[in-house]
Formats: C-alpha cells, sequence, structure tokens
C-alpha cells in the first residue's frame, strides 16, 4: 500500500465532510510541490463510543429534528464506510501526483491523536471537525444554497518575519498552484504596526512570485480567525507555530467552525 | 373529265413582306417587355396580382417555353417597386413553452435591429451580471445576511448548549446529527462511569436530556424556517442586485420598442428570466455537459438572442420568389437539428424559413409541374392558403411517423400571391378532381402558342428579336433576318397566317444566327446566317430521317414513286424526334373479296392502330356503304394495312388515301403511284385538314428528288390545309418549275379523279369509277347469293333462311 517513504511527511486528518476533501485537495498539492509524502489519518471519535454505550442515546437529525437510538452496530458500520472511502480517495489522489502515501485509522479523541501524530510530521493539514460542543448548521447545510466555483482564497497568518516564514511559504504555494488569491492576516495592535507588518510580508511573498492582500486581524484568537475565514470565504488557513494552536484553549472550537482546512506548519 | 389544277408557288409558301419595316437593323428598335399576342393572359395576370382578397392566385398556363415565367416576372417586376415593404420576421424563446418559439413582427429593417440589439444585450449582461455580483457591496451585504443567520443559529444552539451545560451534559455531533451526553472532566462521561453514578442522578440527567432532546428539536426545525428566510433574502438580495446591474439596459429596449407591445411583453419576459437564471450568468458553463448537451437546454444564453427568419433588409418593394425546388421544408420552412455527443437537437434558433416566408407580404412562382411531383409539397401549399398561415411542420410529425418532441412555431400569418406556371393538361386535371383548386386559385392566366400574321405583330417580332438580341449583347438582325426568322416562326405554328409565341426556340434561333454571322464574320446577322441556323438545327436532328429515306431509295422500304398500281397508295407518316419532326412514305394496300360487308382494318387487328386511326377506318367503312350500298347488304369483305409498318400507327390523316386504296381494289381501277395523298375523310366523303402539312409534303418530295423529278410526282392535300403551307424554297421552287405539284382537295373524288385520272361520275355514268365499283359490288352480291343458295343459308347469312 505505502510507498518509499519521502523526506517530508504531511499528515492529513481527514472525514466525510465537504472540508475533508478541499484538505485532501490541500494537501496533495503541497506534498507535489515539496515531493513529500502523504499520510491519511482518520480518527474514530472515542466520544461517539462513549454515547452509544449510554442507554438514552439518540441522534437527532439534521434534516428533520426527528430522534432515533444509536447502536454500536451503526457507529461501526458508519467509520467502516467513511474509512474505505477516505483511503480509496487518498490513494486516487496520490497516484494521480505520483506521492508515496499511508492511510491510518485511529480511534480516540481528534485533537488528541493528531497531537500525538504531530511530531512525526512536518505538516499538517486539518480537514476535520472535533465533534464535541455547540456547532451550526451553517457549516453542515447552507453552502451549498449558493454554489460558487470561485476558488476561495489562501489566509496565511503573519505575526513577524521568523516565525510566520513557514506559512506565507505554503499559502504562497497553495494560492500559485490553485490560481487563488493569497490573503495575509496580519496580527498587529495598532495600524503603524499592521502597516508596517503587511510591508514585511507583501515583500515576502513578492519575492516568491506571487502577490498578497493584506487583512488586518485585530486579535490573534479563535474568534478573529473564524469571523476572519467566514468573511473571506476562505478556501485554505495556513498557520505556522503549530504547537500553540494545538495547544490554544478554543481550537477544537475554530477547527469545527471554519469552513475551510487548516493547515499547519511548524 | 376537269381535274383541278395544283396549287401555285406563292400558295405554297407566304414570305414575310420587308416593306413595312422602317428599320435598318433590330438595334433601332425599343425593347419589348410586354410580349406578342398574350394581351388576354397578361390582362388575366394583371387581375390575379391586382386582386388582393383570398383565393386570387394565378395559374398561368402554356406551352413549356412560351416565356409565361418570363413576361410575369417582368410583369412582377415593374408592380412591386411600388408596393409596400413587407415585414420583417423574428422567432424569439417561449419562455413559458420552451417548444413553441414565438413569431415577432417588426417593420421592415427593424428586425436586423433587434437582433443586434438583443446580442448587445446578451454581451453586456454576461459582462456586468459577474461583475455585479463580484463587486463588494454585493458581498458584503450577502455576509450581513450570512451572519444574521449564522448569529441566530449560534444563539439558538449556543442556548441548548449553556443549558446543557448548566445540567453537566454536553451537546454532541454525530455522523447525521446530534445527540446529548452526560460530561465527566470536559469529555463524554463513558458508560461504566455512569453506572457508577447514583440511580437518582441517573434520573436526573436522563430527564435533563429529555429536556434538552426536545429544546433541541425545536431548534432544529427553527433553523429550517430561518434557512428558507435567508434563502429568501439572498433571492431578493440577487434580484435587487440583477435589476440594478441590467434594468437599465432592458429599460432602453422597453423604451426603443415601445411602439410594439409584443416586443415589450418579451422584455419583461427575458427580464425575469435573467434574474431567475443570475447563477447561470454569474457562473457560465465551460462547455455544455452531456445532459446538457440531450436534453432541449440551450447552450450559451442563446435563449435570448433572436432569429432573424426574415429579414428585408437590402431589398425594395414586395419580395418575387421563385422557388426552383419545391419540396415541403423548402417550402414551408424547416426546424433543422445539429448532432451533439450523437443525438440529434434543436432549438428555436434553428428555426429555417420557406419559399412562403420569404415571399410573404409578395408574390410566389412555382412551377406547378415541379411543385405537384414533390412528395406533401401541393397538399402543404393549399392548407397554408386555406389557413392563412404558414405552418412549420416536420414531414415524420406531418404524416405520424415520429412522436419525438420538437419544436412547434408558432405560425406566421400568410399574405403572399401565388403563381403557378404550369401545362394546360395540368391546369384541367386540377380543375377536374381537385376540389380546392378552383377556390384557390381563381384566375388563369392562358398563354396564347401563336398569333396571328400581320404588319403589326410582324413589327413586335423585330422588337421581340431586338430585345433578344440585347439581352444576349448579340449582334442585331437586319431587316431579311428578322423576315426569316418570322417565316421559321410560322413554319413553327404550322400556319402561314400565324407565328409561334414559343419564346424558347426563337431565342435559340437568335442565338445560333449570332454565331454563325459570327463564323461570316459580319457585324449584322443576315437572313442567309439565319436560314443556315436553320438547316444546322435540321441537320443536327435528321440522322433518323436519313436513314429512314435511305431504306426506300435502297428498295428496303417499298415505295412506288411512279407508274400505276391497282389497291395501292402512297400515305404519308410523321414521325415526331423531341423537337423534330420529319414525314416519310407509307404504302398502303387495300384487298376486296366476297363477305359480308366486313372491313378489316390489320392495323387495329394486331394492336397496331390507334383509336384516332380505327375510327377514321369505320368513317371510311360507313362512306362506302353508305354510297354503294344504302338499299342492299354490302356483299364485300376488305382488308387495309399500312406496308413496312413495324409500330404504333395513329391518327386518321391517312383515311382518305386508305379510301382511294379501296375504292382502287373495288373497281379495279389502278391509281397513280407519282402521287402521295394526305388528309382525312367524313362520312360524306369530304376531305378534313391535317397536322404536319409541311413535314409530310416535303416528305414525300425527298424521295422524289433523290430519285429524280419527273414532272408528274406531287402530293394530294386537303384544301383547308392550304393556309398552313410554309414548304422549303426547294420544294416552292420544284413546284415553280413544274417539277412538282401539290393538289389542293376538298373531296375525296377530286382525290379519286386525280389519283385514277378517271372520273367518279355516277353509277349509272358509263365508264365511271362509280360505275364500276357499283359493277363490282353488285357481282359480289349475286355471287353471295349463289353461293348462299349452294349451301342453303339465307341471303343474310342465317341457315335455314332461304328467301330466295
Amino acid at each position: 500500500m505505502s510507498e518509499q517513504p519521502a523526506g517530508i511527511r504531511i499528515l492529513v486528518a481527514l472525514d466525510a465532510s465537504p472540508r475533508s476533501t478541499a484538505a485532501l485537495t490541500a494537501a496533495a498539492s503541497l506534498a507535489s510541490e515539496l515531493g513529500a509524502e502523504l499520510a491519511g489519518l482518520f480518527v474514530e471519535d472515542i466520544e461517539l463510543q462513549h454515547l452509544i454505550g449510554l442507554p438514552f442515546a439518540r441522534e437527532f437529525s439534521v434534516l428533520s429534528g426527528a430522534g432515533r437510538t444509536l447502536s454500536q452496530g451503526d457507529i461501526e458500520r458508519i467509520w467502516r464506510r467513511e474509512a474505505d472511502t477516505l483511503q480509496r480517495q487518498l490513494a486516487e489522489a496520490a497516484g494521480r501526483l505520483r506521492l508515496p502515501w499511508s492511510f491510518r485509522v485511529a480511534r480516540g479523541r481528534v485533537s488528541a491523536e493528531v497531537n500525538t501524530q504531530a511530531r512525526s510530521f512536518d505538516l499538517i493539514v486539518l480537514g476535520k471537525r472535533t465533534g464535541i460542543g455547540v456547532v451550526t448548521l451553517t457549516q453542515t447545510r447552507v453552502t451549498g444554497v449558493h454554489p460558487s466555483s470561485r476558488v476561495g482564497p489562501v489566509l496565511a497568518l503573519f505575526e513577524d518575519a521568523s516565525t510566520s516564514a513557514p506559512s506565507l511559504e505554503l499559502g504562497a504555494t497553495l494560492a500559485r498552484r490553485n490560481g487563488a488569491e493569497l490573503v495575509l492576516l496580519i496580527s498587529a495592535g495598532g495600524e503603524d504596526a499592521y502597516r508596517a507588518a503587511c510591508t514585511d510580508a507583501q515583500t515576502a511573498v513578492n519575492a516568491r512570485g506571487i502577490r498578497g492582500r493584506c487583512v488586518w486581524l485585530s486579535a490573534l484568537d479563535g474568534d478573529s480567525l473564524i469571523k476572519t475565514a467566514r468573511r473571506e470565504g476562505a478556501g485554505c488557513l495556513v498557520l505556522a507555530d503549530r504547537e500553540r494552536f494545538l495547544t490554544q484553549t478554543g481550537f477544537e472550537r475554530m477547527l469545527d467552525e471554519i469552513e475551510c482546512p487548516i493547515v499547519l506548519a511548524r | 373529265m376537269t381535274l383541278i389544277p395544283p396549287l401555285s408557288p406563292d400558295r405554297l409558301y407566304r414570305p414575310c413582306d420587308t416593306g413595312h419595316f422602317t428599320f435598318t437593323t433590330t438595334a433601332e428598335l425599343d425593347d419589348l417587355s410586354e410580349g406578342i399576342g398574350q394581351m388576354r393572359a397578361i390582362d388575366a395576370a394583371h387581375f390575379g396580382i391586382g386582386m388582393r382578397h383570398a383565393g386570387y392566385n394565378v395559374y398561368v398556363m402554356g406551352r413549356p417555353g412560351s416565356g409565361r415565367r418570363f413576361l410575369i416576372r417582368q410583369l412582377l417586376d415593374r408592380r412591386v417597386g411600388g408596393e409596400a415593404k413587407p415585414p420583417d420576421w423574428c422567432y424569439v424563446h417561449n419562455f413559458d413553452q420552451p417548444h413553441k418559439p414565438r413569431a415577432i413582427q417588426l417593420p421592415a429593417g427593424m428586425g436586423t435591429r433587434f437582433h443586434a440589439d438583443m446580442q448587445h444585450l446578451v454581451a453586456e449582461l454576461q459582462a456586468t451580471i459577474p461583475a455585479v455580483f463580484e463587486g463588494e457591496e454585493y458581498r458584503r451585504r450577502l455576509s450581513q445576511i450570512d451572519e444574521e443567520y449564522s448569529e441566530r443559529q449560534t444563539q439558538a444552539f449556543g442556548e441548548v448548549g449553556d443549558e446543557a451545560v448548566k445540567q453537566g451534559v454536553t451537546l454532541l455531533r454525530t455522523p447525521n446529527g446530534f445527540s446529548f451526553a452526560p460530561m465527566k472532566k470536559n469529555e463524554v462521561m463513558s458508560p461504566d462511569d455512569y453506572d457508577a453514578l447514583p440511580q437518582e442522578e441517573k434520573t436526573r440527567i436522563e430527564q435533563a436530556i429529555a429536556s434538552l432532546q426536545e429544546q433541541l428539536e425545536k431548534v432544529i426545525r427553527q433553523v429550517h424556517q430561518w434557512r428558507r428566510e435567508r434563502i429568501e433574502r439572498v433571492r431578493m438580495l440577487n434580484e435587487e442586485v440583477v435589476l440594478f446591474a441590467v434594468g437599465h439596459l432592458i429599460d432602453d429596449l422597453r423604451r426603443d420598442y415601445a411602439d410594439f407591445p409584443v416586443v415589450c411583453g418579451y422584455l419583461n419576459e427575458v427580464q425575469q428570466n435573467v434574474i431567475e437564471s443570475v447563477d447561470e450568468f454569474r457562473h457560465p458553463k465551460e462547455g455544455m455537459s452531456a445532459l446538457a448537451a440531450l436534453s432541449s437546454e440551450l447552450p450559451d444564453f442563446s435563449r435570448f438572442r433572436v432569429n432573424l427568419f426574415v429579414a428585408r433588409d437590402g431589398t425594395e418593394g414586395a419580395p418575387v420568389v421563385y422557388e426552383d425546388h419545391p419540396t415541403y421544408q423548402n417550402l414551408m420552412g424547416r426546424v433543422e437539428h445539429v448532432s451533439q455527443l450523437g443525438a440529434l437537437v434543436t432549438n428555436f434558433m434553428l428555426v429555417k424559413p420557406g419559399a412562403l416566408h420569404q415571399a410573404n407580404g409578395g408574390y410566389l412562382l412555382l412551377d406547378a409541374f415541379k411543385l405537384l411531383s414533390q412528395p406533401f409539397s401541393w397538399e402543404g401549399l393549399k392548407r397554408a392558403l386555406s389557413t392563412r398561415e404558414i405552418r412549420i411542420e416536420s414531414l415524420g410529425q406531418m404524416v405520424s411517423l415520429v412522436s419525438t418532441v420538437s419544436l412547434e412555431p408558432e405560425p406566421i400569418p400568410l399574405d403572399a400571391k401565388v403563381i403557378l406556371i404550369g401545362n394546360r393538361m395540368l391546369y384541367y386535371l386540377l380543375a377536374q378532381y381537385d376540389p380546392e383548386f378552383g377556390e384557390l386559385f381563381k384566375v388563369a392566366a392562358d398563354f396564347e402558342d401563336d398569333v396571328v400574321r400581320s404588319a403589326d405583330n410582324d413589327l413586335l417580332y423585330a422588337r421581340l428579336v431586338g430585345t433578344m438580341v440585347r439581352r444576349d449583347t448579340l449582334r442585331p438582325f437586319d431587316r431579311g433576318a428578322v423576315a426569316r426568322v418570322i417565316e421559321h416562326s410560322a413554319r413553327r405554328a404550322e400556319d402561314a397566317e400565324k407565328v409561334s409565341t414559343h419564346m424558347e426556340s426563337l431565342a435559340d434561333l437568335v442565338r445560333e444566327a449570332d454565331y454563325w454571322a459570327a463564323q461570316e464574320t459580319r457585324e449584322v446577322v443576315t437572313r442567309d446566317d439565319v436560314e443556315r441556323a436553320i438547316e444546322a438545327q435540321i441537320k443536327r436532328s435528321d440522322r433518323l430521317r436519313d436513314r429512314s429515306h435511305e431504306a426506300i431509295l435502297r428498295g428496303i422500304l417499298h415505295i412506288d414513286t411512279d407508274g400505276e398500281r391497282v389497291g395501292q397508295v402512297n400515305g404519308l407518316s410523321v414521325f415526331q424526334l423531341g423537337d423534330f419532326s420529319f414525314a416519310q412514305p407509307s404504302r398502303i394496300t387495300a384487298n376486296t373479296r366476297l363477305g359480308d360487308g366486313e372491313l378489316v382494318d390489320i392495323q387495329r387487328e394486331v394492336k397496331l392502330g390507334g383509336s384516332i386511326h380505327s375510327k377514321g377506318v369505320l368513317i371510311l367503312s360507313s362512306f362506302l356503304a353508305s354510297r354503294y350500298a344504302a338499299e342492299q347488304p354490302l356483299s364485300l369483305a376488305a382488308s387495309l394495312v399500312f406496308e413496312q409498318t413495324y409500330g404504333q400507327v395513329e391518327g386518321d390523316s391517312a383515311s382518305v388515301a386508305e379510301l382511294c386504296a379501296l375504292l382502287s381494289s373495288l373497281a379495279n381501277v389502278p391509281i397513280r403511284q407519282s402521287f402521295a395523298v394526305t388528309g382525312s375523310v367524313d362520312q360524306f366523303g369530304r376531305v378534313q385538314a391535317i397536322g404536319a402539312v409541311n413535314e409530310k409534303i416535303e416528305g414525300y418530295f425527298d424521295i422524289c428528288k433523290q430519285r429524280g423529278l419527273t414532272g408528274s410526282q406531287g402530293v394530294l392535300i386537303p384544301a383547308s390545309n392550304v393556309a398552313h403551307l410554309m414548304l422549303r424554297r426547294d420544294v416552292v421552287d420544284a413546284a415553280a418549275t413544274g417539277r412538282f405539284h401539290i393538289y389542293a382537295v376538298a373531296t375525296v373524288d377530286e382525290a379519286l379523279e386525280l389519283l385514277t385520272g378517271i372520273p367518279v361520275g355516277t353509277p349509272e355514268t358509263d365508264g365511271s369509277l362509280d360505275q364500276r365499283v357499283a359493277q363490282r359490288l353488285e357481282h359480289l352480291a349475286e355471287l353471295r347469293r349463289k353461293y348462299a343458295k349452294k349451301i342453303g343459308l339465307g341471303a343474310v347469312g342465317r341457315p335455314g333462311n332461304g328467301d330466295e
């Protein structure tokens, strides 16, 4: 199944959502550009495992609001089908680009599994929700109302030149490969700082042969990133200094509420 | 006995008198546009064309090549310049019923403008709509709607979530929806931990979750309602944006076409459809999908385009259309198809006009024979004329062979005058057998085949020649040449007192005479050139005549041109080979014997005689009986035959010759073989006119001439045919010098006296032909009586009658 491992390894966390498909595309693009190995991860959510063991476990349909009893068999079948589908998609995407690939199924909490795997990988592309907490239907149902063939912009977070070099690099690569706009999310406290940081960021991406549009990010927290990503109709969000985000409070909510894949660089 | 004299040479050919020609060459003459002697037909055509009421269509009849079409076309061309230009017609998409394209009528020239305007509008829409939707304002307003919607959801779910947290429960995402589970240290409580809880706690949790589930159900239902509201708000936003972007463009068009309510109505529908299909403009398809290709979906916004069906740009007055190939579809229009992915698809842009559409508001000329030869064309034309509308239907649908979904374009009102050009037979057949014909073609314009020769008509003929000369850029004709053309036309008309109106043969002769003049490097065409052209025409066609004459001269076909024979006479037969006809003598023989009055026509017995020929034979039988056996049975059996003929014999022009041969045989009086006879006879012995008299005389003359003219040879023709004589120069010359003679006979008696040299007289006149006939008949009757007595039969042939 797996090809000879390459020097660079990309982990892509997948599920059956449209965002997961976008994440796979982004990961495959990056892997092709970097000559990297693509490693798929499907996490069987332990929280669901716990849920179905409870006597009152019921699932309420998004479509009708009607409830039905959940069984262990139902969940096992769903997980198996999703895992098979995702493995096939990964194999096809990697095959098209002649990339080495692997696929793994784990059971646990999504964030914990990603954190555990993160050390072995250079890049992490998240196309999966964590599954817990309050979520809205916007993310699951409404996007189809106005289908858009427009490629959403690639959002790359810029804090300072040294920390954000990987996010600019990856953002520029993804934007160029997909013919998308590059939006530089400038995290700055004041207007002067924003202008200076914007100039630095644009200079950096210009050197990589692409132009970037700056957007001021007034606060570097989950809510601010979620709002900006929605407003821009983001196609992809690239963040550097991944350990910070992975351990940050509210990251799971951010992961749930941002519709596009999130690329985490070191 | 006084024999009738031969015709004088001046009665054998009527030359054209050039004395009343005031021109030197035809270059001095004005063009002739109205034809010669066709006033009846022209007046009828004028009437038919001028009557605008339904059913007053025109059938123009006459012989092919008579110039009917040319004259009608000329008449129309003169008329249509002053008539109003008919409207343009366009087909547009029918948004309510896409399979029924709508027809729009616009004043001449406006159709092209409308077509261009709509094309421009589509281009504007394609450019403007995506730009507006990409704009910051639209995105901001859409974002506001989304955020509002999102906030309401978040708040609603948040309230459920907060309530859950208060109860120590979390809202959990599942593969197809949501669920609730009790929490322990920020994680879903495991079943083991739950089992370890006290019963009261379990009950509390289950009650809390049951309550939360009710709240969640309400929220989910509420969210669906909000989603519908959001969709409606987005739709209204899109409509507002589209109206802002394109409303002024369509308003401009509405203003331009304010006088045309149909166009304004159509523009309203276009605006509505643009709003409804705004996504198509925002995200145009890269290419046609396979599914779309197989459906009736129109590519590339074609539904907003205009099919400029009939445009009158660059034309003046009413249209005159001649459809040379009147197939059903060429006449009525068609719906074409294009092949896409192996399937045939169509749309309103592929509706194509027919000749009726092109001629609508004007005139359509059709060849009747061609029209009737094409399947369904005649029925289609009649239907259109009856209903006064042009309905485009595929032939397959019309005859119910196919029932696939196709287009049914809205019918277009028909206001065209149809002019059928055909021969007389078709006209009378249609009038007899098609009850609708008379209702739809009320006017017949009957073109004459010939006109009277007069000084005025000769001059008109000269102008006609001049017109043809100018039209074809030929050399002018001098007076002699024109005269020879007129004389030849008289010969074509088979009448010295008429000239043919057959324009095609006249034009051929004029062009060929010009050719021969060119060969002689003459600037002006002369009589000699016309003469040479006529000779060359004959020469090119007379191979069979030469072979026929050769067979006679070599004695293969027995034709005597001197001496005398009993019961044998030279008749004359005409052969028609295309446009060329010639005659040759035929040996007619008769045999008489004892019988009971029967006359056997051997040609008829072997089915080589036509009905008219048989009629002639029966008439002479009647003549014989009435003259010689009015009061007693005719104890005669006779047989007649055209010797050495192997094909059909038709016509009664040999009945005089047959009667002469029969009486010669009966009277045992020889007939001079130096004569040939033509003419038909009635029951009283009067000789009647026949056709092709010139060819017949010339056919016998040619044989005599080649054997050597003796001065005793000649042809007997009906006196009523003298007016038709336009004989060849050499025949006239031979007659003038007494080497050949033409006799005009009015009765069979005059013919018999010329042929036998003895008077016909009466049965009582000694030595007369009638006396000899009577004696022979008496002798035969006597023989019959003796024979009957001998075998015991009655005089009338009934056994055992024995009345003697």
